[in-house]
């Protein structure tokens, strides 16, 4: 089930009815973990093993873990759920990935390994983490193994997180399922323009740009290069949106419920470094990353060398996890050398002088690095560079409504560096914010693009 | 508005308190969080401590008023429009109401006006000129010219490259096949006011689809209901309504799904097979296009001529497809037309000449090019090809009139 869907409001509004008339936190959380697996059931019950499977080894490990009377012992069973949880997701997400990358290997010694048809299942990168990283912060005792297994296979497969995000760490989300959290209506007010904002964020931005990124990248070769560069600025705004709405949908959905989620996105396009960009771009991602693979890699805590090997293995796992294919790590490790760079040259230079340099540098680093996340093959990647760089011949195409759609992205962000952001939160004792949050519903209700649209992340 | 006693609960109360509860909460907060601002001296005052339930809720009555307004204002920038039709009782069919005009907006971006006997972008007759070439236009939306800008639509462009020496009278409907023009051709030679006026019936074939039916002579059904809703309710209501109740494509019935997936493929729609080049194929098509063929040369004494312009050059899964898939039925076609004499133009090297040139005759900056509607380009070329006609058809000494027509 998709939050852009007639089917998910009706959903939402009977879970909502059902959670405000419960009075215990047991039925309530109960209520939540039977719609979050019928949620999930929505795209395939099938996999719905998977997640239970997950979310008893974490279960059981975590308890063992403090059982466990020896360092020894504590990291033997720390072992087995990074061998249950990484061979899962290795078998369903990189198992064809390796075999045809190593297929040339095997063809010289005469053998033709077939692939399996694997469906990946919609969301295992994101619960995954998730749950290596209660297991991990129990180990660590940074945290104390839940108590409840219904509170933490909520955690595990709560709905509005489950599938794309963010990746709400234990310690964020547990405590607050375990006691009933108090109906406040400036909460559910706040969730609900959250949710809104973010309908629109995807709908009629991230889909409208959508409908000419894939045109134009599924034949890069017949369009000319200022179309080219109008593709690769909408996919970068169709990433953008795509993501952070369905991240401020989750939010807001969560928050309606009664929950707070950790922020995903601080306007990455307005980011100043590179290093800034993963501060601002997919947060949760970015921590988890620092905090389960970087800083035990040994983070910047040894040579400057070896840090810089560090910040590269780390975003190219990072790349890696986005998706099975050379582009998704070719983009992680161009991120990573960027930051190298970007480390080298902050001993030389003072590079916080020039901010507008700085915006703009980093945004040609992002733009170059989402052609390469965006395209399918590397001869995709080397045909749309081409064409950006040598302004080739070909189809000249401005659509209207993606320009209009880029314009929008501009002006939100210039808006978001001065103090029109105020307005932009739409509080609920502003006269403009009933007239705004009717011409936006208006607007999803006639303006949306005809056709469904997945979420991009729903890939990964 | 008088707020309501809250001591005997009705939904209007309930509200009430609700919005109460909700601005009570809000009031509560710091500057820097969703604020309700409490107004100590307003009488709403009187129903409790900081209950500022009225204010907000004629604030956000006033609010969706306003929304709504503005909406509907702004929407003929953005949404097409809905047109009721109307029966025309020289063709014999539903019409779009003439007068009107229709706003494109999906691909291109243009506004047809709707002229006598529901002919799009031909709002009047020009001067009888008894040396110009008469013709009537026959198709489905391709002939129509949707979202083309009445300039160029093929009549217009027709006009203007044959310094009026050719008249096109566009007849072409969107949904429209060979079931639909063989009667009206019919009607047209039985009706005395139009009988002798016409030169000649062009009919522009892009899919074969059109032609290649099985004869249906039930008579056109015309929905009132639709035609009412379109003559009342504003274009965005009934577009919003549509959207809520339709799939993407726009008229098929959206269905709820509840059920657990996986979702069987087959069954969502996503498949698409390769077309299909057999000879059965071949034969059964080339059949019932004889018939259709054979129906028409015995309901229509004027001399008929087919512009062959289908869906190539198009972008398709990444590709340009050039050659067409439909070339052997093309060739039967074309021997059946020389049986009954009728004229063929083949329209597709003009517009693989012009797709090399990068000018695409299909799509729009709205939409996408390479698939879709012809433009204003390809309704050039089609023009272009016409000018053909005036080595074939000489003009007789009958016109339309713009008069007689709307009678």
């Amino acid at each position: 089930m998709q939050f852009t869907q007639i089917e998910f409001l009706l959903f939402l509004g009977l879970i909502l009815l059902a959670v405000w008339r419960c009075r215990t936190r047991v039925t309530r959380n109960l209520i939540l973990l039977a719609a979050s697996y019928y949620f999930y059931s929505y795209w395939d019950y099938r996999f719905c093993g998977l997640l239970l499977l997950s979310t008893a080894v974490d279960y059981f490990v975590a308890e063992r873990i403090v059982r466990a009377s020896g360092r020894r012992a504590k990291r033997a069973w720390l072992l087995v759920s990074l061998c249950v949880n990484l061979g899962v997701l290795g078998f369903f997400k990189y198992f064809n990935f390796f075999i045809d990358s190593a297929a040339a290997l095997f063809e010289s010694w005469q053998l033709h390994p077939g692939t399996l048809n694997i469906i990946l299942p919609v969301g295992i990168s994101f619960y995954t983490f998730q749950t290596l990283s209660y297991t991990i912060d129990v180990y660590r005792g940074k945290i104390r193994p839940s108590n409840s297994l219904l509170d933490f296979a909520l955690y595990v497969a709560f709905f509005p997180q489950l599938v794309a995000g963010p990746i709400v760490r234990a310690s964020e989300l547990l405590p607050q399922l375990s006691q009933r959290p108090e109906w406040s209506g400036r909460r559910f007010y706040s969730g609900f323009q959250l949710a809104l904002c973010g309908l629109v964020k995807k709908v009629l931005l991230a889909d409208r740009l959508g409908e000419v990124v894939d045109v134009v990248f599924a034949a890069p070769q017949l369009y000319g290069g200022l179309t080219m560069w109008l593709a690769v600025i909408g996919y970068a705004g169709q990433i953008y949106y795509d993501f952070s709405g369905y991240t401020d949908i989750a939010i807001g959905v969560a928050k309606m419920l009664g929950y707070r989620f950790p922020k995903n996105f601080r306007h990455p396009y307005l980011a100043t470094s590179v290093a800034d960009f993963w501060h601002r771009w997919h947060m949760t991602l970015s921590r988890w990353l620092r905090d389960y693979l970087y800083i035990p890699l040994g983070g910047s805590r040894c040579s400057s060398f070896r840090t810089n090997i560090n910040l590269i293995t780390t975003m190219g796992l990072g790349g890696l996890w986005h998706g099975a294919a050379w582009t998704f790590v070719l983009w992680g490790l161009w991120h990573g050398a960027a930051l190298v760079c970007e480390r080298e040259l902050r001993k030389r230079i003072e590079l916080r002088k020039v901010v507008w340099l700085g915006r703009l540098s980093t945004l040609l680093v992002v733009l170059f690095g989402w052609v390469l996340f965006r395209s399918a093959s590397l001869d995709q990647f080397t045909t749309v560079i081409g064409q950006l760089l040598f302004q080739s011949p070909g189809i000249a195409w401005y659509p209207p409504l993606a320009m209009t759609a880029i314009t929008i992205m501009i002006l939100e962000h210039a808006a978001w560096t001065t103090r029109l952001r105020i307005a932009m939160r739409l509080r609920a004792d502003r006269w403009y914010t009933p007239i705004a949050t009717t011409v936006l519903v208006w607007c999803l209700l006639l303006y949306a693009p005809r056709g469904f649209t997945p979420f991009v992340y729903f890939q990964f | 508005m008088p707020a309501p006693d809250l001591r005997h609960p009705t939904a209007v109360a309930i509200l009430y308190r609700s919005i109460g509860q909700l601005a009570h909460v809000n009031s509560c907060n710091d500057a820097h969080n969703l604020a309700f601002p409490v107004d100590r001296s307003h009488p709403d005052r009187q129903f409790g401590t900081a209950f500022p339930g009225a204010l907000m809720f004629r604030r956000w009555i006033t609010g969706v008023l306003i929304g709504t307004a503005l909406v509907g204002v702004t929407s003929p920038l953005f949404v097409r429009s809905y047109v009721p039709r109307t029966n025309d009782p020289v063709r014999g069919v539903a019409v779009l109401q003439p007068g009107a005009h229709y706003r494109w907006r999906s691909e291109g971006y243009a506004t047809t006006r709707i002229g006598p006997m529901g002919m799009p972008g031909k709002t009047s007759f020009p001067a009888e000129d008894r040396s110009a070439i008469r013709l009537t236009l026959w198709g489905d939306s391709q002939a129509e010219g949707v979202c083309v800008d009445d300039h160029d639509k093929i009549a217009a462009q027709l006009s203007r490259l044959s310094s009026d020496q050719i008249q096109i009278y566009p007849f072409a409907r969107s949904g429209d096949d060979c079931n639909d023009w063989i009667p009206q051709i019919a009607a047209l030679a039985e009706n005395t006011e139009t009988r002798g006026r016409i030169d000649a019936h062009v009919f522009l074939i892009v899919e074969w689809s059109d032609w290649c039916i099985e004869i249906d002579e039930s008579p056109e059904s015309i929905s009132t209901t639709f035609s009412t809703i379109s003559a009342t309710l504003p274009a965005f209501v009934i577009q919003t309504v549509r959207n809520i109740i339709t799939r993407g494509d726009g008229t098929t019935r959206r269905r709820l799904r509840f059920r657990p997936g996986p979702v069987d493929a087959v069954r969502a729609g996503n498949v698409s097979g390769p077309v299909d080049q057999s000879n059965v194929r071949i034969e059964s098509q080339s059949k019932l296009l004889a018939l259709q063929l054979q129906r028409l040369r015995q309901g229509c004494d004027q001399p008929c001529i087919f512009v062959y312009a289908p869906m190539i050059p198009a972008i398709t899964d990444g590709q340009v497809r050039w050659n067409d898939p439909d070339q052997r039925l093309f060739e039967r076609f074309q021997r059946h037309c020389a049986d009954h004499g009728f004229h063929v133009i083949d329209g597709r090297p003009a517009m693989k000449s012009a797709a090399i040139e990068g000018e695409w005759p299909r799509g729009f900056h709205n939409g996408q090019f390479g698939v879709g509607h012809y433009n204003a380009s390809g309704n050039r070329i089609i023009a272009e090809r016409l000018l053909d006609v005036r080595d074939r058809i000489t003009p007789s000494d009958g016109s339309l009139s713009l008069d007689e027509a709307k009678d």
